[in-house]
């Protein structure tokens, strides 16, 4: 059976774009402010995997200081929110 | 305070550190849907089956479940501070316990948290609640024996140590006692207990540590208790963590005894959380693998070798019954895995035959070759004259005249069922058991009115204890009964059948 030439184009162009979607992840960086470009800069040398993601920003002002990186699943929780938190446990735990 | 100093010697080095930030991706997942004590959630793409995850009021849960986009989990501990919409974070770890010899003594839920008002378990070494049971090459086959201290029991169903012996019956036929009387037993036996409680009443479980406390047998025995009001993800793992406490003293070489009481209950849990993650429901509304939830339990059980340690874990589960249905669906499943069965029957209870162990129905398959010699002498005789007077005592309701040899076997028989009957919380030592079975098998007591058994039996065993501590203690030592016994004892039974 012969495929149609259009169709396979069709094909093409469409596993190109998914591959290229997958390629570029989608990322979303939590701050308690509105993050300038170079803050954005420095932490994609920091994570090299934020370089070619795409990158959504979220304000929460909970966090008090620092960052979270969402990607997926996954999470790197940089925010002294959670800092505090691990604090208060050891202590109800020690006490 | 330990753990706080630890907490800012961990901060201090992170600082003085030059590298930079920790920053280790964590597996996040959102909480969908609560229902009894399993949540599901959505997200925590990377995670495996059994790996632990914590949310953020500090709860933990173990995931069970895996569906294409949703992962179920069953919450240890209090699930309802958990919201739909509340964060998970996958741990990287697989449920697992603390365990060291401060056990010993000590009444711990599930996952080891202390129930007796004492000091958190710490400990360096942690033992995984599910674990693969021991290999071929591990094993070793029965040779010790367990001594129940029961004379029915150590003389008719012998308990070997490595062995599982299932405990069945109907509610109230002393089940619980065979268990608890044979924990007694072990007092200076160099055995660790284990007593699981798995969906029992707190006041039933308070009545038993008190018991064993008041018998001194606290020392040797760890209490894992999953209460009725407990959540049932805690009762579902309950017998796993008792497992994973007796597999830490096997491997150190000693033997343990594990008691699970009981796992109809275990049953009934785990068919809960089963049917509320929609799992198929086969017989009896049971999931499929019900039969495989007991299997690698009681696997577990196991008499390593001498390269292995040479340790072992003894288990008598229990298991319940309605109306003496030992044909239900889990009773089936739980016989079939066990070495063998103590079957308990009301009937007999109630006549005041107390254990009320039914000794034609029950059967140990493995611990005959752990039996000592001394009481195998004894013990076949016994069987014999049962096996008689079962036969004949429900032909001879219906003959009115009977021949002499008739009579004395019925006579034999009720002789014999009459020292078989035992008092709670009155264990014998090997001792005292072959002295009285051999008395009755003898021939001995055939003459004495069935009533004045159970006083003879109070004066021989109190006389042998004093004046004859010399043949006690021969029997013990040697676990065989010479002519040169067999005459002491003789001579005890008629001294004490002349006064």
């Amino acid at each position: 059976m012969k495929i149609d030439p259009e169709l396979k184009q069709d094909l093409r162009k469409y596993l190109k774009s998914r591959m290229d979607a997958e390629q570029q992840a989608q990322v979303t960086i939590v701050a308690p402010h509105k993050l300038s470009k170079e803050d954005v800069k420095s932490l994609q040398q920091k994570f090299p995997m934020l370089a070619k993601a795409e990158i959504t920003q979220e304000i929460d002002t909970a966090l008090i200081a620092g960052v979270v990186i969402r990607f997926g699943s996954r999470m790197i929780d940089l925010s002294l929110q959670s800092q505090l938190q691990k604090l208060e446990k050891t202590l109800y735990e020690t006490v | 305070m330990k753990q706080f100093d630890q907490y800012i010697k961990d901060l201090e080095k992170e600082l003085s550190s030059s590298s930079s930030v920790k920053a280790q991706p964590q597996e996040v997942g959102t909480v969908q849907e609560v229902k009894d004590g399993v949540v599901t959630l959505r997200g925590l793409h990377n995670v495996g089956y059994g790996e632990l995850i914590e949310f953020d009021n500090g709860e933990t849960a173990m995931i069970i479940d895996m569906v294409e986009d949703i992962v179920g989990a069953i919450v240890l501990g209090d699930y309802l501070g958990i919201s739909a919409g509340q964060k998970a974070r996958g741990t990287g770890r697989t449920l697992s316990v603390p365990v060291s010899d401060e056990v010993l003594g000590r009444t711990v839920d599930p996952i080891m948290r202390p129930l007796d008002n004492g000091a958190n378990i710490k400990s360096k070494t942690y033992y995984p609640v599910e674990k693969l049971a021991p290999g071929i090459v591990q094993r070793k086959s029965v040779s010790v024996p367990l001594q129940t201290g029961i004379k029915a029991i150590d003389s008719l169903i012998p308990i070997g140590r490595g062995q599982r012996e299932l405990i069945i019956g109907d509610r109230g036929t002393g089940k619980t006692t065979i268990a608890i009387d044979t924990i007694l037993n072990q007092k200076g036996q160099d055995v660790i207990c284990i007593y699981c409680a798995i969906g029992q009443k707190n006041s039933k479980v308070a009545t038993t540590i008190e018991l064993l406390r008041a018998n001194g047998a606290l020392d040797y025995t760890v209490i894992v208790n999953a209460a009725a009001a407990d959540p049932v993800t805690l009762q579902y793992i309950a017998p796993y963590t008792a497992t994973a406490i007796g597999e830490y003293f096997m491997d150190k070489g000693k033997d343990v005894l594990v008691i699970y009481d009981d796992l109809s209950k275990h049953a009934w849990a785990y068919r809960q959380v089963s049917l509320i993650l929609r799992r198929p429901a086969g017989r009896e509304a049971y999931p499929g693998d019900v039969f495989y939830l007991h299997s690698r339990l009681l696997e577990r059980s196991a008499r390593l070798n001498e390269e292995n340690g040479g340790g072992s874990i003894t288990s008598l589960p229990i298991i319940e019954t309605l109306e003496n249905d030992v044909s239900a669906y889990i009773p089936t499943n739980v016989i079939s895995i066990t070495d063998g069965q103590i079957f308990l029957e009301t009937d007999l209870f109630n006549s005041g035959i107390r254990p009320a162990v039914n000794v034609g129905l029950s059967v140990s398959r493995v611990g005959s070759a752990a039996q000592t010699k001394a009481m195998k002498k004894v013990a076949g005789k016994l069987k014999l004259d049962l096996a008689q007077y079962r036969e004949l005592s429900a032909f001879s309701q219906f003959e009115s005249d009977l021949d002499a040899e008739t009579k004395s076997f019925l006579n034999r028989g009720a002789k014999v069922t009459q020292i078989l009957k035992q008092d709670q919380s009155k264990p014998y030592d090997l001792g005292s058991q072959i002295a009285i079975i051999w008395a009755a098998t003898k021939g001995h007591l055939d003459d004495v009115p069935l009533d004045a058994i159970p006083a003879f039996e109070q004066k021989f065993i109190a006389d042998l204890r004093t004046r004859g501590k010399k043949v006690l203690e021969d029997i013990n030592k040697n676990k065989d009964v010479s002519e040169d016994v067999e005459k002491k004892l003789e001579q005890f039974v008629k001294d004490n059948l002349a006064e």
